[in-house]
Order: C-alpha cells, then sequence, then structure tokens
C-alpha cells in the first residue's frame, strides 16, 4: 500500500477530517489532501506520519521501541492514552459487529495520539539520550504540533 | 504466534534459538531483560510470566525481542512493527566495531571477525602468562613458545582455516564468557561449574576488560548496543556450539580434555 492509500485509509477507518489528521503531523489540510493524491510529504513529515501510524496501530509496541533505544516513558502515563487509543479500534470493531453505524471516535483518536506524542516531545526536551542522537527534524515536527 | 512480533523467516537466528535449550538461552534473556520491569517487552509477554525459567518455550519472543533491538522506532514501525533481519544486526554491529568483513560472506565468517576483534581489544590487557595461557588453550598444537607481542591475528586466522571448528568454539567460548561476567555478573550458564566452565572463566577477567574498553574505544554507547553486542557474542558462540554437535564432537569432554 502506497503513502497516499496507508492516509485516506487511516482517515477513512477513524473519521478524520483532512484537519485532524493534518494536526497530528503538524500540516495543514491542504497537504494532507495532496499527500492523498499521490503528492510525496517532505521526509520529517513522512516520519511523522510513521509514527502515528505506529501510535494508532500498536501503542505498546511503540512504547517499547522507544524504550529500547533508551527512552524510558512512564507506563501508567502511557497506558492512559494508548487505552484511549485502543478503545476506539475496540468502538469501531463492537459497533461493526453490532451493525451499528460508525461511532464517532475521531476526537478521542486524536486526543490519544496527541497525548502520546506529548510523552514523546517531553522526553526529547528533557535531554534524553536519544533525544539527543535522534532527527531534530522529527522532534521539531512534534514540538510544532503541540504548540 | 509469537507475542512480539516476529521477523520470519530469519534463517540466521530462528532456527538456532529454538534448538537451543534452557541453560543455552539463559544468558540471552539476560541481557534483553536486564532494563527489566514495565521497560522489556520479553518480560511483559504472558508465556514469559507464565513459564520462566523455561525458556525454551519462548524462544521466538526471544528472538523477536533481539530482532528489535536491532531497528529503531520508526522503522519498526515501517517493516510493520518488526525489527530487522538478524544478518543485518551482525553487520551493523561489526560495522560499528569497525570489524573488516564482506558483507556477502557467511554469517559464522562474520561473527568469527567480530570475536577476534573483541578478542585483539583484549591482547594489551593481557599479562604473559595470560596470554600464554590463551594461546595454549585455544591452539595448543601450536606449542606457542615465543609469545607474540602484537594479538596474533595470522596465528588464530590460519589456525581456523586450517578447517580448525574447535578453535573458533573455544574463542567463542571466551568472549562469550568473559562478555557475560561483566554485563550480567554471571558466567555461562549452560557451562554451570563444569571444566570447561573454569577454563572459559581463566579469561573473563582480561577479555572483560577489553569489552569495556569497547564500549569507549567504539563509542557504543547507544542503549541497544550494550543488548545487542552481547546477544551478537553469545548467539556466535551458540551457534559454534551446535555445529560442533552436528559434526558429532562433545564440546564439554573436548574442553575438559585441554584442560
Amino acid at each position: 500500500m502506497g503513502f497516499d492509500q496507508q492516509i485516506s485509509a487511516l482517515r477513512r477507518r477513524y473519521g478524520l477530517s483532512l484537519a485532524q489528521m493534518g494536526s497530528l503531523v503538524g500540516a495543514p489540510a491542504i497537504s494532507v489532501k495532496r499527500w492523498e493524491q499521490g503528492a510525496s510529504p517532505r521526509e520529517p513529515f513522512a516520519f511523522q506520519l510513521h509514527l502515528v501510524r505506529g501510535l494508532i496501530e500498536s501503542p505498546n509496541d511503540v512504547f517499547y521501541d522507544l524504550a529500547r533505544q533508551g527512552i524510558q516513558l512512564n507506563k501508567d502515563h502511557w497506558d492512559g492514552f494508548a487505552h484511549l487509543v485502543e478503545a476506539v479500534d475496540g468502538c469501531i470493531h463492537v459497533a461493526k459487529e453490532a451493525g451499528f453505524e460508525s461511532p464517532n471516535v475521531s476526537e478521542a483518536l486524536v486526543s490519544g495520539v496527541k497525548g502520546l506524542l506529548r510523552l514523546i516531545a517531553r522526553s526529547f526536551a528533557a535531554g534524553d539520550e536519544l533525544g539527543e542522537k535522534a532527527s531534530m527534524i522529527l522532534s521539531t515536527r512534534i514540538a510544532s504540533i503541540l504548540k | 504466534m509469537s507475542e512480539i512480533k516476529l521477523r520470519e523467516p530469519d534463517d540466521d537466528l530462528i532456527p538456532l534459538l529454538r534448538e537451543c535449550g534452557n541453560d543455552e538461552l539463559d544468558n540471552l534473556v539476560g541481557y534483553v531483560t536486564q532494563r527489566g520491569g514495565v521497560f522489556s517487552q520479553l518480560k511483559n509477554t504472558r508465556v514469559y510470566k507464565a513459564h520462566c525459567p523455561d525458556h525454551a518455550r519462548y524462544a521466538d519472543e526471544i528472538a523477536a525481542e533481539i530482532q528489535k533491538f536491532g531497528g529503531n522506532t520508526i522503522l519498526n514501525i515501517m517493516r510493520g512493527g518488526r525489527g530487522p533481519a538478524y544478518r543485518d544486526i551482525v553487520c551493523q554491529v561489526a560495522s560499528r566495531l569497525k570489524v573488516h568483513f564482506d558483507k556477502k560472506s557467511s554469517i559464522e565468517e562474520i561473527e568469527r571477525n567480530i570475536l577476534i576483534k573483541v578478542l585483539e581489544a583484549s591482547w594489551e590487557k593481557m599479562t604473559d602468562a595470560e596470554k600464554q595461557a590463551f594461546i595454549e588453550g585455544i591452539m595448543p598444537e601450536t606449542g606457542a613458545s615465543n609469545l607474540p607481542s602484537e594479538f596474533p591475528t595470522a596465528l588464530l586466522q590460519s589456525a581456523i582455516l586450517g578447517g580448525s571448528a574447535v578453535v573458533v568454539y573455544r574463542i567463542s567460548l571466551i568472549v562469550a564468557g568473559a562478555i557475560a561476567k561483566t554485563t550480567l555478573q554471571q558466567g555461562l550458564a549452560f557451562l554451570g561449574g563444569s571444566a570447561v566452565g573454569r577454563w572459559a572463566a581463566v579469561f573473563s577477567g582480561p577479555v572483560g576488560f577489553g569489552i569495556a574498553g569497547l564500549w569507549t574505544l567504539f563509542d557504543v554507547m547507544g542503549p541497544a548496543y550494550r543488548v545487542l553486542i552481547p546477544c551478537v557474542l553469545h548467539i556466535a558462540m551458540l551457534r559454534q556450539l551446535h555445529l560442533l554437535r552436528r559434526k558429532g564432537i562433545d564440546a564439554g569432554s573436548l574442553q575438559e580434555a585441554k584442560t
């Protein structure tokens, strides 16, 4: 699946607007639209999109991957937001099984993902070992979302 | 199915770990869980919680955790939550340790070069008596009466090229034993208190110093490398051990005969 399809598939599944998707990667709605039409996101946006996808699909995996690289976050804090993201998926699944119309979960998903991003960004700001080595561009992107 | 996303196939890692017994896996588990608590994914799997220390029950989870240590967060996400292939990890470690190797070489050859590099870094930390014991222990048939001042790379290479799988196994045993002592403050679990274990332990001090020097010499400061390098050295030893077993050579009695 190409990048354009991945972005639109994510938006469709969770009912995210262009603006909501853009808010997760620090980009305007028009950029998201262009990416969905096949334009390649610049590298920092591409990294950010992958990170957001990882946080939505498997926040637990991202937590442990960060820990392996030296970013050790508070598990209780992480789980608080991660459970919100996972609950969104659970809700969509149950609604589909019960034959209900798709629930409006986009705001909950955005809140959950932004919470996780904020926890990561805080560790960068704290001058974590990886934070220093990791792409400055990525941390700038995260910070821009959180402004 | 592995609870931690496993990259399959990975012929250089998964079949080997699946062949291993609990004692052979014990040090590996120590390396990947040393950070412990909520930060160890392996420790938080259901299978680990239910069966530890029966490590063979979760060999796939151990392999997956090692693979994931070889990748970073973004790349692992791009790979669908999986780490890189083990061969890439070994090449990554070899590059980091400034080991000369050909990417097309067999995994055994690259691992061998890494082992020799570690020993080379340890050579100058050894006393003359330890150097003598090392040469005699590794290659008793050479009868090295004139102790070389430089690390005897050529001597080792010629012994290895002479077809002696035993030489490589002895080298791997010394290095894996030293890294276990340095990192986990314990010996190789599968050797227990055997004569082989005592023989390898003789070198754990000087080789351990050499390993400690590697961390700083090559700026191996990344937390993942602190786990990956011990894992790679231990797996190199396991591979040699299992190669000997497949050839019908009893690695235990073989070493005891040399002590």
